[in-house]
């Protein structure tokens, strides 16, 4: 971190390269095109990084909150421009065409992952996402999210008790451990 | 806008979850399924190639952001100071260290950016490619290097420092901080063969030397010195000590003559001045020919380049 902030560009490359992919699977969530949000954020995160100070979870922290604002006002800037306040609220992505059902998965490839837990109510997705993807604390979800911590492990337990629902539902569960 | 906007009250809470009471509270979560458990995992899995594809926009702003171009190695950053504000008791040390040893300083600052292919590859690879590049290229800096240009100006610099070795052929073998700790092998630097090859061999430097001027006005001999002399010397920002010369009239120095030190030494060469003399020419004129070099070939991005960049992000990771 020092030495991206100071201009290393190695160093800089490492820490994007630890960051982005969970960035863009967690920018899914939004309804927004995560690559066009993750560089906004990349965007904005280089302007501030000399001036970062914090360890590594601070660091996710920042990036994370960061990506949240910027696809907030993606959302913004698409609702004004499509004149549909309702699409704003619209979480999920195009959900897979195919029935999952039928697909008999056996294994849970990483972006059936994140369509799996935007199935998830909003805050429930989020939590999952920034509590076990992310690896952001409790209390610093609570922060990002502007929520209460005891919310966001309400919100935790609720989603993660929905995703064994939906997986059940999709018959992952029979497949057992070995499944992977 | 999903993130904001969906299932909040008025207050920004979520209805749902922040009005319940907390049921996980104080407890660890039930244990997940095992199938809540592989999806968990499936979250965290490697990168996928295209999310990793947009490297280069984020570094374009990063470096626009950041507002310099490339790192400066903790190495070069430290030299300065030593050969600034030296005791002069260090400055043939010095003197000859940066004279001769000093090239992959002078190939690093002549060297261009890091292209965006380079880092890419950082990227690209799990391990750091930093340190791979530098023990790649590492092992033969000397057969990438350039080198100052031993017919040129830069020849009173090298022979200054060439002269000082002689003198003290011990103080050059102390390991330069920048040249991987191979400070004995001076002799493989790439200013030492260019001076070899201008005398036309090593046995023949000496009278080669004895040939060489001071390269007087136009050729970019230290800044602090374009001031005193008022030549138009290119404005190099590296200060070098004024007390250098005392008389600051560009007319004593191009031709070499017995004026141009104001120690009275009667020699004609700095090669033969008396040992107060070498000091001050050697703690500016290898500097000054590190930094002419560099302005000479930044814009040109010299195969240098290859050998350098790793080199100084070698410095930097070691750091970490």
């Amino acid at each position: 971190m020092a030495r991206a902030q100071t201009g290393d560009e190695a160093a800089f490359a490492r820490l994007w390269r630890d960051v982005n992919p969970l960035l863009l699977r967690y920018l899914t969530l939004s309804g927004e095109p995560a690559e066009d949000v993750a560089a906004e954020t990349w965007t904005s995160i280089v302007r501030v990084l000399p001036r970062f100070a914090g360890n590594e979870v601070a660091w996710r922290a920042w990036v994370f909150a960061t990506a949240r604002r910027r696809a907030i006002d993606a959302g913004r800037r698409r609702a004004r421009l499509a004149a549909v306040e309702s699409r704003a609220n619209e979480w999920r992505p195009d959900p897979c065409p195919g029935d999952a059902a039928d697909e008999a998965i056996e294994r849970i490839g990483t972006a059936e992952a994140v369509r799996l837990v935007a199935e998830l109510p909003a805050l429930q997705a989020e939590v999952v996402l920034l509590r076990f993807m992310a690896g952001l604390p409790v209390e610093d979800v609570a922060r990002l999210l502007g929520r209460s911590p005891g919310a966001v492990r309400v919100a935790t337990h609720r989603g993660l008790r929905r995703l064994a629902a939906l997986l059940a539902d999709q018959g992952v569960t029979h497949f057992g451990a070995s499944a992977l | 806008m999903g993130f904001a906007m969906r299932g909040r009250g008025p207050g920004g809470r979520s209805r749902d979850e922040d009005a319940h009471p907390e049921p996980v509270e104080g407890q660890a979560l039930e244990p997940h399924p095992a199938s809540v458990e592989r999806l968990l995992s499936a979250l965290t899995a490697p990168a996928a190639s295209d999310e990793l594809a947009h490297f280069d926009d984020a570094l374009r702003h990063y470096r626009a952001a950041l507002g310099r171009p490339r790192p400066v190695p903790v190495a070069w950053r430290l030299s300065m100071p030593a050969s600034l504000f030296g005791a002069r008791a260090r400055a043939t040390v010095v003197g000859v260290a940066v004279g001769l040893g000093a090239v992959a300083v002078v190939a690093y600052a002549g060297s261009g950016r890091p292209d965006v292919d380079h880092v890419l590859q950082s990227v690209a690879s799990s391990t750091t490619t930093a340190t791979s590049s530098t023990r790649a290229t590492g092992q033969e800096p000397a057969e990438d290097g350039v080198g100052p240009d031993a017919k040129g100006p830069a020849a009173f610099g090298l022979c200054n420092a060439w002269t000082q070795h002689q003198k003290h052929p011990a103080a050059s073998d102390e390991p330069e901080p920048d040249a991987d700790g191979d400070g004995g092998d001076w002799k493989k630097s790439a200013a030492f063969r260019n001076l070899a090859n201008a005398a036309g061999g090593e046995a023949r430097i000496g009278a080669y030397c004895a040939t060489v001027k001071h390269p007087g006005a136009g050729v970019g001999n230290g800044g602090a010195k374009a001031k005193r002399h008022g030549t138009g010397k290119p404005d190099v920002p590296k200060s070098q000590k004024p007390k250098a010369h005392a008389t600051g009239v560009p007319s004593t120095h191009p031709t070499g003559p017995p004026a141009r030190h104001p120690t009275g030494s009667t020699s004609t060469h700095p090669t033969s001045t008396p040992s107060a003399t070498p000091s001050r020419t050697t703690t500016t004129a290898p500097t000054s020919t590190a930094t002419s070099s560099t302005s000479g070939t930044s814009s040109t991005a010299p195969p240098t380049t290859s050998a350098t960049v790793p080199r100084a992000t070698s410095t930097t990771s070691s750091g970490d």
